[in-house]
């Protein structure tokens, strides 16, 4: 898009959008990025928000005595309950948990879902704090900028998200038309070159370059996963407004629940007791041989209680795996669910690779250093823009202007400022009064209070190593508290302990970045330039947008 | 430079683009943005209701493959919008198969 209107060529046009859809909502898709990226650990973090729950043994396989005992706790805690779903413990998760609708206490008022806790070796529920949970947290905030924890905002929250993740789309198939050279830009980095911009590009390109598969995958497959919110017209033409019918067929249940006011006037839940579950158990392991059990549910299906049997979603690429339903007072199998259609399965395959179950610990490692590198590369590109900017406006001896000045504020308190609301997030999940009235809400305004506060000063003139330095304590505050704050830090599992260790890691990474941003050293030098001038020249011909 | 020099030549800069420019830009985000939308809903919708056929024959198939096909559709009508050689050909491109699209899933309705 040239101003004076010349024509200009497919790949010039392509490098204008690039820059453009990048900038318009990058903090945005640098925030999705990073906290979609903490939220691949989002059990982990959901554990290290509940202390009460550290000292738990490591977790045995589902027993149908502990299905018998947490049968009664819940019948005993909701006696109305139209239905619950119970959540084994697992290898990630040391706990049981479980779901579920509370009839509305004054008619016309929504049903309340209520989550508790259990300790598989007993079965007993455990009583815990009230929190959001770090993890649920930054899962909610990445697809739907979570506001509260009965938010109005969901819905414009994941349209917010849906537009990012479009030009997210656009920047990435943009980005590869503007490059000739992917393959050289493997092996291309000049942090020393003699204009800033140049080395900022070339970081730009590694990050993009290097993980450009997985980027593609992720953001078409975020997409995806809210697809009959963003783009209905599909299902509208082929379904009515029956959507629930829809997402039966999709995921290869055709018998529709019944979730209206006449399931929760019905006859109590029946109880199934140990010789029921034990039966069960025995049956749907039959029916899954090897498969482990991730979830039981019990609801109302028309007239009768039917049990509903998920094997475990880290067993199968394809998300959601198959599921078993019984006859919950005959203990017959009713129906098996599952959708193997070639498009439900892609479909399938594509979110299950988006939510990442099945990634044991060292590909989610992996992973995690992908969506860093996004998030990497989403940074650099926010950051050369402004580089860029500047550059321009200095060989042509002018003021950058004002719309330079805001992008250079709201780049440093996005990008440096959203870790640090991230820590502040975690520590009140710990810190926050225990008997406080709407205490997840209370953490979610911590969150959104420190973000503000963060382009506050960048505002105000604190500069890329302010904020980094702030981070980096807040970050390394995590671990000295939970191991001098009363909880049992010496008691707790791998997984608590692994989280504590990732705090201090993220703490060191930015400490990292706030050294190199330090004054003394700006931040890429001008020396001269250590690569031959012909490849400068190349280089410089191609990354001009 | 004294401050309101700067000032001022930021504004002659700004000046210097000129209107038709800034009309042209919003016209063609405007083309990829609602335009885009329609075309990746018709195609959708036309895959969702003629698609059953080719796809297994089960309407779920047809309307999840709509909605992928869609959401590539909605990039490239994003990426033209821009390539186009004018904002009046963008909006061409991107509304043209809009509605072909988009007849051919709503005229049966209204006419049968």
């Amino acid at each position: 898009m040239r101003t004076d209107g010349a024509r200009e060529g497919f790949r010039q046009a392509m490098a204008w959008l690039h820059t453009w859809t990048g900038l318009v909502l990058g903090w945005v898709l640098f925030a999705i990025f990073l906290a979609g990226t903490f939220a691949f650990f989002k059990q982990e973090l959901n554990l290290w928000s509940r202390p009460e729950l550290h000292a738990l043994p490591p977790a045995g396989p589902l027993t149908a005595a502990q299905l018998a005992q947490a049968e009664r706790s819940l019948n005993a805690l909701a006696p109305s309950a139209a239905g619950w779903r119970f959540t084994a413990q697992d290898e990630r998760r040391p706990q049981a948990s479980a779901f579920y609708r509370e009839p509305p206490a004054k008619p016309g008022e929504r049903a309340r879902f209520v989550q508790r806790w259990f300790d598989p070796a007993t079965g007993e529920a455990v009583a815990t704090r009230d929190t959001f949970g770090a993890g649920e947290f930054f899962y909610r905030f990445h697809f739907e900028l979570r506001s509260a924890q009965q938010s109005r905002w969901i819905l414009e929250g994941r349209w917010a998200v849906g537009l990012a993740t479009l030009l997210m789309l656009v920047a990435l198939l943009t980005g590869i038309v503007t490059h000739r050279r992917i393959f050289k830009d493997f092996f291309v980095f000049r942090p020393k070159a003699k204009a800033a911009q140049r080395a900022w590009l070339d970081a730009h390109n590694i990050c993009g370059v290097l993980a450009l598969p997985f980027y593609l995958v992720i953001t078409f497959s975020g997409l995806m996963t809210m697809h009959s919110q963003y783009l209905p017209a599909g299902i509208a033409a082929a379904y009515g407004a029956k959507t629930g019918e829809y997402f039966g067929e999709l995921s290869g249940d055709g018998v529709p629940r019944s979730r209206g006011r006449e399931a929760e006037m019905a006859a109590p839940l029946p109880l199934l007791g140990d010789a029921g579950w034990s039966a069960l158990l025995r049956d749907a392991r039959r029916h899954l041989p090897g498969g482990r059990i991730e979830a039981i549910g019990l609801q109302r299906e028309g007239a009768r209680a039917v049990v509903e049997i998920v094997p475990h979603d880290g067993d199968r690429l394809q998300y959601r795996g198959p599921r078993l339903f019984y006859d919950a007072t005959s203990l017959q199998l009713i129906r098996r669910a599952d959708n193997g259609r070639p498009a439900a399965k892609t479909y399938g395959v594509l979110y299950g690779l988006h939510v990442a179950r099945f990634a044991d610990p060292p590909l989610r490692f992996l992973l995690v250093g992908l969506g860093l590198l996004g998030t990497a590369m989403i940074a650099t590109g926010l950051v050369l823009w402004s580089v860029k900017r500047r550059a321009d406006a200095e060989r042509r001896k002018a003021d950058p202007g004002a719309g330079h000045k805001l992008v250079e504020a709201l780049n440093i308190g996005a990008i440096a400022g959203l870790p640090i609301a991230m820590a502040a997030f975690c520590h009140a999940t710990r810190w926050l009064p225990l008997g406080m009235a709407e205490r997840p809400d209370a953490e979610i305004k911590i969150f959104y209070g420190v973000l503000a506060l963060g382009f506050l000063a960048a505002a105000l003139g604190a500069r890329w190593r302010h904020l980094f330095a702030a981070g980096a304590l807040g970050w390394a505050a995590l671990p000295v508290m939970d191991a001098l704050g009363g909880w049992p830090f010496w008691q707790a599992g791998p997984a608590v302990q692994a989280v504590n260790a990732g705090f201090a890691v993220v703490a060191m990474l930015l400490a990292v970045l706030a050294w190199k941003c330090k004054p003394g050293a700006p931040p890429l030098s001008m020396k001269k330039a250590v690569a031959p001038p012909e490849a400068l020249a190349a280089a410089s011909a191609e990354g001009a947008p | 430079m004294t401050r309101n020099a700067a000032t001022a030549k930021t504004v002659a800069a700004t000046a210097g683009v000129p209107w038709r420019y800034r009309a042209a830009v919003a016209s063609r985000a405007l083309a990829a943005l609602g335009g885009g939308y329609a075309l990746a809903s018709a195609l959708a919708a036309a895959i969702a209701v003629h698609g059953q056929p080719v796809l297994s024959g089960h309407r779920a198939e047809a309307a999840i493959t709509g909605v992928m096909l869609g959401f590539i559709a909605y990039a490239a009508a994003f990426m033209t919008a821009f390539a186009a050689r004018s904002a009046w050909r963008a909006w061409a491109w991107v509304l043209g198969p809009a509605l072909l699209l988009g007849a051919s899933v709503l005229l049966p309705r209204w006419l049968g």
